[in-house]
């Protein structure tokens, strides 16, 4: 289909209604003469070519004439222009919340429907500089996991867990990566350099230490939803260099063994890495889920250490130091280290152990009648791949097979789902995850004497409780209301 | 990795037999793998970022500083989030604080469900963990704006408060790193090279758990 050209003379007639209209309220710059309103008929956004600015318009680089359309008009770069500008103010001035509070059209930048309220579960904790009754001593936003469908999850969703108080607003232009020590090259890069560089794409979770740690208050109230339990978690698709191409381009001397990673941001967050771990599966990404990085997932760059503890992946990342041992910081040195029964501190303990939960049914998505089911959720391994899901439908006694469905990515969330006929009688629901590995996730009383604690112990929220991986069991009632049923397995 | 090794042997073989054809090989070897992208830092941009360091304190730059310097920095410019006494701020309202300052020095050891957190300096394995997190991670918003001489005090104030330095002692880039910490033998692994080999310290067995 084609678009009818108007004839200049309408198109003279169109704007001089609209200047000589909008002169009258006052404030109207005739320079900007695309100001035609909607209703006075014609395409509201259409700009006569004398009004184009110059320098917006794309050029053929060799001979400098202005790029055309095959129908024969200008093609133009919008950004920046007073064109630009004044529809930013008119779609906010069209009005309705979905229109006039944004500063894009949906259309442009899509929004979801106004039926879908599924967001971020806020903890905000004795960090929040906003009144709080909340006691919790961690700031942090969870993703509700309970609605997400398929494996990624949607990047407005991503759990945040922010060390630095701030999310700094970073100009990608003037941030640089600095790559120095142990190395033959000393590097400094731009976002624009790491983009030339060969690039990966590929799918992982990143996951919160305390991810399921019993220590949450909500993690032991039956209200709490697979958002409120495992919610510091998510599954996105990271697009970036890799580390190893990094350390390749800088020449690792022999006998580094270390990398230090650093944050550009309000109290420069540092962690040490492996360099086994850095020339095997790390990425230097910008962006994720096909789109650049947000700020609260480390615009411009971030570390991703696929499987690792999520604050490993150091978001904003602006310096590589490459030595021969670990730095020790604060983040390893204190927090995320373990205290055990013995006294002894356990520390760098990097990857995240295999995981599952049952999304549906769970406590806001409850049994309507008896009949069948599908039971859905989603099983993770920081160890790898996810190779077998069981669901138990009696608390326990019996397992069997959930289909895990495909894809399957390692270190990345993977879906199963289990056919089931519920019988209107009471029963406990839980899944079993075990990964490529051989790893699985114990039962309470496994865990427990791992720990070497006495029978129960979990049962208080206790203050250094990291790396909890026990089976997730769900209560089902005679009404079909679902309830958490943490330790009960 | 492994064609860099490569080049390396390479580079090494052409400088031990000196050959005139090899030369031009090693030549190759040293240019970069993806040539034009990026620039090469400046020993000041280096210097600038480069303050963190290792537990040998190799990295530790020239300057000095005491306990008796450290607490006039510290009241101007950290007790306002760890509190006068370093016991720490929570930002309960009426404190005066947004922020949550950590507990830096107080009584006991750190014990399995028992004592109240001690505090950082009595959990630190390392005295230079105390001084990257002051050097380069604070005060909280303006990180990396201390001198190295006031970090040298501020890390003596906090040692001495904990009982783990004398008042008079004065630490710089030979002394900090010596600083025997009260909990330096109270981590597993406890050997640092130890730390990276995950699969002999038995974290992939069973439930992935380290024991």
């Amino acid at each position: 289909m084609t678009i009818p050209r108007k004839s200049s003379r309408r198109r003279f007639l169109q704007q001089g209604a609209a200047v000589a209209g909008l002169a009258a309220v006052g404030g109207i710059r005739p320079a900007g003469g695309q100001s035609v309103m909607p209703g006075l008929g014609g395409a509201p956004g259409y700009v006569p070519e004398e009004s184009v600015p110059q320098t917006a318009v794309l050029r053929d680089p060799w001979t400098g004439a202005p790029l055309r359309d095959p129908e024969g008009n200008l093609v133009v770069d919008w950004t920046g222009t007073p064109q630009w500008a004044d529809y930013q103010r008119r779609a906010r001035g069209m009005g309705g919340a979905r229109y006039g509070t944004r500063d894009k059209d949906y259309r442009l930048y899509g929004l979801r429907s106004k039926y879908v309220t599924s967001s971020r579960i806020g903890t905000n904790g004795v960090s929040c500089p906003a009144p709080t009754t909340v006691k919790t001593p961690f700031f942090s936003l969870l993703s509700p996991l309970q609605d997400q469908e398929g494996i990624i999850t949607p990047t407005a969703l991503h759990f945040m867990d922010e060390h630095t108080f701030e999310i700094p607003e970073i100009d990608p232009r003037q941030h640089r990566l600095m790559i120095h020590g142990m190395v033959d090259r000393p590097l400094m890069l731009t976002v624009d350099d790491l983009r030339r560089l060969p690039s990966v794409s590929r799918v992982h979770t990143v996951e919160c230490n305390s991810n399921g740690t019993p220590n949450h208050h909500a993690r032991h109230e039956p209200w709490a939803t697979p958002g409120d339990i495992f919610g510091e978690l998510s599954c996105s698709e990271w697009t970036g260099v890799l580390m190893s191409t990094l350390l390749e381009m800088a020449g690792v001397q022999r006998g580094a063994s270390w990398i230090w990673a650093e944050s550009d941001d309000s109290y420069n967050h540092s962690k040490s890495v492996p360099m086994f771990k850095a020339m095997d599966d790390a990425i230097v990404a910008y962006g994720q889920n096909g789109e650049p990085l947000r700020p609260e997932q480390g615009f411009p760059i971030r570390l991703l250490l696929p499987g690792w503890e999520g604050t490993a992946n150091i978001k904003r990342l602006q310096r590589i130091k490459v030595t021969n041992e670990p730095a020790i910081f604060h983040r390893e040195a204190k927090v995320y280290t373990q205290l055990r029964p013995d006294n002894k501190v356990r520390w760098f303990l990097f990857e995240m152990q295999p995981k599952s939960v049952i999304l549906r049914p769970s406590p806001t998505h409850p049994l309507s009648g008896r009949g069948y089911y599908e039971i859905k959720g989603i099983a993770w391994s920081g160890g790898g791949k996810v190779r077998r899901v069981e669901v138990t439908t009696d608390g326990g006694r019996t397992w069997r097979d959930a289909q895990v469905q495909e894809p399957v990515f390692s270190k990345a969330l993977t879906r199963f789902v289990f056919p089931w006929q519920w019988n209107g009688e009471e029963v406990m629901l839980a899944s079993r995850c075990t990964d490529d590995r051989g790893t699985t996730q114990p039962t309470t009383a496994q865990m427990e004497k791992v720990w070497g604690v006495q029978p129960g112990y979990f049962k208080a929220p206790r203050a250094f409780v990291w790396r909890f991986n026990v089976i997730q069991p769900w209560k089902v009632d005679r009404d079909g209301r679902v309830t958490n049923a943490i330790l009960s397995i | 990795m492994r064609s860099f090794r490569f080049n390396r042997f390479v580079a090494v073989m052409a400088l031990v037999t000196s050959g005139v054809p090899l030369c031009g090989i090693a030549a190759l070897a040293q240019t970069r793998p993806y040539e034009g992208i990026g620039r090469t830092p400046t020993r000041e941009e280096i210097r600038a970022w480069d303050v963190t360091t290792g537990p040998s304190g190799k990295e530790l730059p020239p300057g000095r500083g005491t306990a008796k310097q450290g607490a006039a920095i510290f009241a101007v410019k950290c007790a306002m989030c760890h509190g006068p006494n370093l016991e720490g701020v929570d930002a309960a309202p009426g404190t005066g604080s947004f922020f949550r300052g950590w507990v830096l020095a107080a009584k006991g050891t750190p014990l399995w469900d028992t004592n109240p957190f001690p505090g950082a300096a009595k959990y630190y394995a390392y005295p230079t963990t105390l001084w990257n997190i002051v050097r380069r991670g604070m005060p909280l918003m303006q990180p990396g704006t201390l001198t190295d001489d006031e970090a040298y005090a501020l890390v003596a104030f906090i040692l001495f408060k904990a009982d783990v330095v004398k008042e008079e002692t004065v630490l710089d880039r030979e002394t900090l790193p010596k600083v025997e910490m009260p909990n330096r033998h109270g981590f597993v692994p406890e050997k640092l090279e130890d730390v990276p080999d995950i699969e002999k310290r038995g974290c992939y067995k069973t439930y992935g758990v380290c024991p």
